[in-house]
């Protein structure tokens, strides 16, 4: 096929793909669903948060003494009940293998950072543990004294 | 008289596009100087005799090459060195595809462009490869950039394929139904949620055997686990292999294996892929976005958008129609000639050889 016949071929084809493209989608009773990211705040689970410090230093080496950060997350997250998210969090100073390798003042940075935010987490979820605690407390005490 | 000529890149990896780019080029520059290639760290990854930049020591006249594809501290190294200074910019993905999944990937990939603008003034040549990086190069204030296509091992995909895996490919097909191929690291601006949807609407309406092939290594793990989760809310989870990283012998199986290469991805600065697809004789659809269009020319069928109804659509035209389908492949077949090895390293030899001699005889 010449090339000006290829270009009117396929614009023919462009535009019944866009007609069977939309005949597509509106057979769909209900929009497609779409991908979801797990954000950082929704992966500090208990899971994360239940980890003694010592664990989490080797989750975090469990990663970043690996070679290939993915398989690392996983390691990681396989040795210590964590899902790949929460892997990630724990390392989110290193954003590469060489990265982590590196560890400039940036990564070093970056992992002060992450751990404070943690820390920022663990203090408002101890804060609300501690008000349902409270709640429990005085439900409980409301309950005998009735 | 030149007394090197030495290459800096983040890894150097097997199979890996910009690595295999740059040991061509290292050959190439073997016949001016001594050729070397450094990258970041040593680890066993490393192949094609590349050490780690900290053993770098510069001599007078060195030519040093810095590979440009993300945030990268060779830079310090490359702006310190005393010679000529060539970039060779593979792009970066744009930093907003991994703010929701991976923020330190995105932090780096935002300081590249920073990082690269401030490389400029000190570069003497810009290589890019593509025209759509060139372009990107000249916006950050590169003045000259030379486009020099990357260089590939297409021929490689004439060897043997994975017995095993070909063997299993061949039963699967056996279930009946048309397979997907997309081949790249799974990572947000590849896409492949996009090709998940897709495969969804395409079974229910067209081809409830279809199946859809993910070929490529897991960069973004946070991603690679909603994929899943967007698989099994979309009731395909059986009809989905995202495979990792495979050995090449079974990445050839899976290319000789697939009816239709689809590539819905958002952002490439060159896409060795869809060269290889053609290379296997497999008829591509893809998002024509980025540098897409240039490289493949007319040989594919590019889609306007990542609708999951126009990906479907556009994968059954190829599919279902005959004729369309063997045009894109002997079309296929011909643009990959462009990108043969003879071809690319004529733009190298043009390119480079004044260039260098000039150098070699300041």
């Amino acid at each position: 096929m010449d090339d000006a016949s290829w270009a009117s071929t396929l614009a023919g084809v462009r535009r019944r793909i866009a007609e069977d493209g939309a005949r597509l989608r509106a057979a769909e009773p209900d929009p497609l669903p779409d991908i979801e990211p797990r954000g950082v705040s929704a992966a500090l689970a208990p899971n994360l948060l239940a980890l003694t410090e010592h664990e989490v230093g080797q989750a975090r080496a469990a990663v970043i003494g690996s070679k290939r950060r993915a398989a690392g997350l996983r390691v990681a997250a396989a040795a210590f009940g964590l899902s790949v998210e929460e892997s990630a969090v724990l390392v989110s100073a290193g954003a590469t293998v060489q990265a982590l390798h590196r560890a400039t003042d940036t990564a070093i940075t970056e992992i002060t950072g992450a751990l404070e935010r943690l820390e920022v987490q663990v203090a408002r979820l101890e804060r609300r543990i501690g008000a349902l605690e409270e709640a429990e407390r005085e439900r409980a005490s409301r309950a005998r004294s009735e | 008289m030149l007394t090197g000529i030495h290459q800096f890149l983040t890894r150097c990896v097997a199979g890996d596009a910009v690595s295999t780019h740059a040991m061509h080029l290292q050959a190439w520059f073997s016949k001016f100087a001594d050729a070397r290639l450094y990258v970041e760290h040593d680890h066993d990854l490393v192949t094609g005799g590349a050490r780690p930049a900290s053993e770098y020591r510069p001599g007078p006249a060195d030519v040093v090459v810095l590979h440009v594809s993300i945030h990268t501290p060779l830079a310090e190294v490359f702006a310190a060195a005393p010679g000529r200074k060539v970039i060779d910019f593979h792009n970066f993905t744009p930093a907003r595809f991994y703010a929701e999944w991976d923020r330190p990937v995105a932090g780096l990939l935002e300081r590249t462009a920073d990082q690269l603008a401030q490389l400029a003034p000190i570069v003497d040549l810009a290589l890019a490869d593509s025209t759509f990086n060139a372009d990107e190069l000249r916006a950050v204030g590169y003045l000259d950039p030379r486009v020099v296509p990357i260089m590939t091992d297409l021929d490689a995909f004439d060897g043997a394929t994975d017995a095993e895996v070909a063997a299993a490919l061949t039963a699967d097909r056996e279930r009946g139904g048309a397979r997907w191929l997309f081949v790249g690291r799974v990572c947000p601006n590849k896409g492949q949620h996009h090709l998940v949807r897709a495969l969804a609407l395409y079974r229910r309406h067209v081809d409830p055997g279809a199946r859809l092939w993910l070929v490529g290594t897991d960069f973004t793990p946070t991603y690679t686990e909603a994929l899943r989760r967007l698989a099994r809310a979309l009731d395909v989870d059986d009809a989905i292999d995202i495979t990792g990283s495979v050995p090449f012998g079974a990445l050839v199986a899976y290319y000789r294996a697939a009816d239709v290469f689809v590539s819905a991805s958002e952002h490439e600065g060159f896409g060795v892929p869809l060269l290889e697809a053609m290379y296997c004789g497999l008829p591509v659809v893809a998002h024509g976005v980025t540098a897409v269009p240039e490289t493949v020319g007319d040989a594919a069928l590019l889609v306007d958008s990542v609708d999951p109804g126009e990906l479907a659509a556009a994968a059954g035209a190829v599919l279902r129609d005959g004729a369309l389908r063997d045009e894109l492949v002997a079309r296929g077949a011909r643009r990959v000639e462009h990108f043969a090895p003879g071809v690319v390293e004529d733009v190298v030899r043009d390119t480079l050889d004044p260039v260098l001699t000039r150098w070699a005889a300041a």
